[in-house]
């Protein structure tokens, strides 16, 4: 074999592991592609698969608290493990002290986490640029913003917040003055009665009305992402609250319905 | 006369309860987190955060921290069970070999990759992800963190399937790529 030949194979068993590690393997290739890695040895597809799993680890929130009856299942099975039942091998703890129950927290989770983005949607958006823009748009806001600030919405006991709560967060960045606001189990409205609106408030304006957000229209049920719209430079934003107003938003809330807070 | 265990991984694969127990805390909520990402439904995910500590307690001896941190490794094996529990139900490529794979027994790099702050490794993965194009970006984080299928994307995007499939894999090779270049002067920068 040539050394251009060679070069090839292995630029195509790349190809071809890249596929297997995405998910998109053809089953028409799986035979080439084993055929390639009995040739190429030496060409493991681990750090492809390193990467893609490094990346859908940077992307996420690890979990504020792991549910009980999970975590209960979890300390079980490791019992198990501890003790023997689960070994590969056995190993001088397996007599050790039980596992003492633990409230599992999340750890230094705080620091940046890339495109921290895709903890958004596939939903249905309410801009009319449309659901695809604006996912494409959040995705690319997150991954390159460098201070973005996450805070999560604490619903009120306003008569409009549903049943099951609202959740969410809202994702902001100082630096861009700019950001997103997500939902989940935002009541839809009807755009032509009410319409919610976002309200920021400055800590660099102490004793001034809230910083107007931006009036928005919630389309549909379930997670929704809704571009940030402040109309005036925010020096520091302590705090985020949307309330419901008439129909194309207020100038000056008179707060009768606040339906979310978010505090730096 | 043998070392120690030095790493989290080793001393759970000798059966140590407290690292066990540190383990659960350390990775569960990334392992849930993951899961919910990819599936939504939150049974769903469950099982598989379950399916996964269980092959982390049984794999933990071939745990290789020459090639892998713990947290790289961890989300490696939910990324495998995750596109098992989607592909359920129907027809697709298999991922046998790569599970077969999972202890890391085919070669040996010498990069390196030892225990981190967890901060360090998200704030690399950053740094790779800015060297990706905005599409690349976006496609790469449907595809690997939301678990969207090429189809799925081509469908959500109008991009034809076979330039979803090549930008995947080329956004896929050139994050590999950054990650060993960011890998490298994380390590001249310890050094």
């Amino acid at each position: 074999m040539t050394r251009r030949e060679r070069d090839q194979r292995r630029e195509r068993l790349r190809e071809l592991q890249a596929d297997e590690v995405l998910g998109m393997l053809d089953a028409s290739d799986v035979e080439e592609l084993r055929a390639l890695e009995r040739a190429l040895p030496d060409e493991d597809a681990l750090e492809l698969e390193l990467a893609a799993a490094e990346l859908a680890a940077a992307a996420v929130e690890p979990s504020q608290e792991v549910p009980s009856e999970l975590l209960a299942k979890l300390r079980a099975d490791a019992q198990a493990f501890v003790g023997g039942a689960a070994s590969p091998r056995p190993g001088p703890a397996s007599a050790g002290p039980a596992l003492e129950p633990r409230r599992v927290t999340a750890l230094a989770w705080a620091g940046w986490l890339v495109a921290a983005a895709c903890l958004v949607v596939i939903a249905t958006l309410a801009r009319p640029t449309g659901p695809r823009t604006e996912r494409e748009e959040f995705i690319e806001f997150v991954a390159t913003a460098k201070d973005v600030v996450r805070l999560p919405w604490t619903a009120t006991e306003d008569e409009n917040i549903p049943a099951g709560g609202v959740r969410g967060e809202v994702v902001w960045s100082p630096s861009e003055q700019r950001g997103y606001m997500r939902f989940e189990g935002m009541p839809v409205n009807d755009p032509g009665a009410r319409q919610y609106q976002l309200w920021i408030f400055d800590g660099g304006r102490e004793g001034e009305a809230p910083v107007d957000g931006g009036v928005f229209d919630i389309g549909a049920a379930g997670e929704m992402l809704v571009p940030i719209d402040a109309k005036l430079l925010v020096n520091q934003a302590a705090a985020f609250a949307v309330t419901l107003e008439k129909p194309g938003g207020v100038v000056v809330s008179k707060q009768e319905h606040v339906l979310l807070l978010a505090q730096a | 006369m043998t070392s120690p265990p030095e790493t989290l991984l080793e001393r759970v694969a000798l059966g140590d309860a407290d690292a066990v127990a540190l383990c659960l805390e350390r990775y569960a909520p990334l392992v849930h987190a993951m899961a919910r990402r990819w599936l939504g439904a939150v049974s769903d995910a469950d099982d598989v955060v379950q399916d996964v500590f269980v092959q982390v307690w049984n794999s933990a001896g071939k745990y290789d921290p020459a090639r892998a941190s713990e947290r790289g490794w961890i989300a490696m094996i939910t990324r495998r069970k995750l596109i098992d529990r989607s592909r359920r139900g129907r027809s697709g490529p298999v991922t046998d070999n790569l599970e077969e794979n999972a202890g890391f027994e085919v070669g040996v790099s010498d990069h390196g990759l030892r225990s981190v702050e967890l901060r360090d490794e998200a704030g690399r993965v950053h740094e790779a992800m800015e060297d990706l194009d905005a599409e690349l970006r976006g496609l790469l984080c449907a595809a690997v963190v939301e678990g969207e299928t090429h189809t799925q994307i081509s469908a959500r995007t109008g991009l034809p399937l076979g330039t979803v499939k090549s930008r995947l894999r080329r956004g896929l090779l050139r994050l590999r790529e950054s990650l060993g270049v960011a890998q490298a002067k994380s390590g001249e920068a310890r050094a």
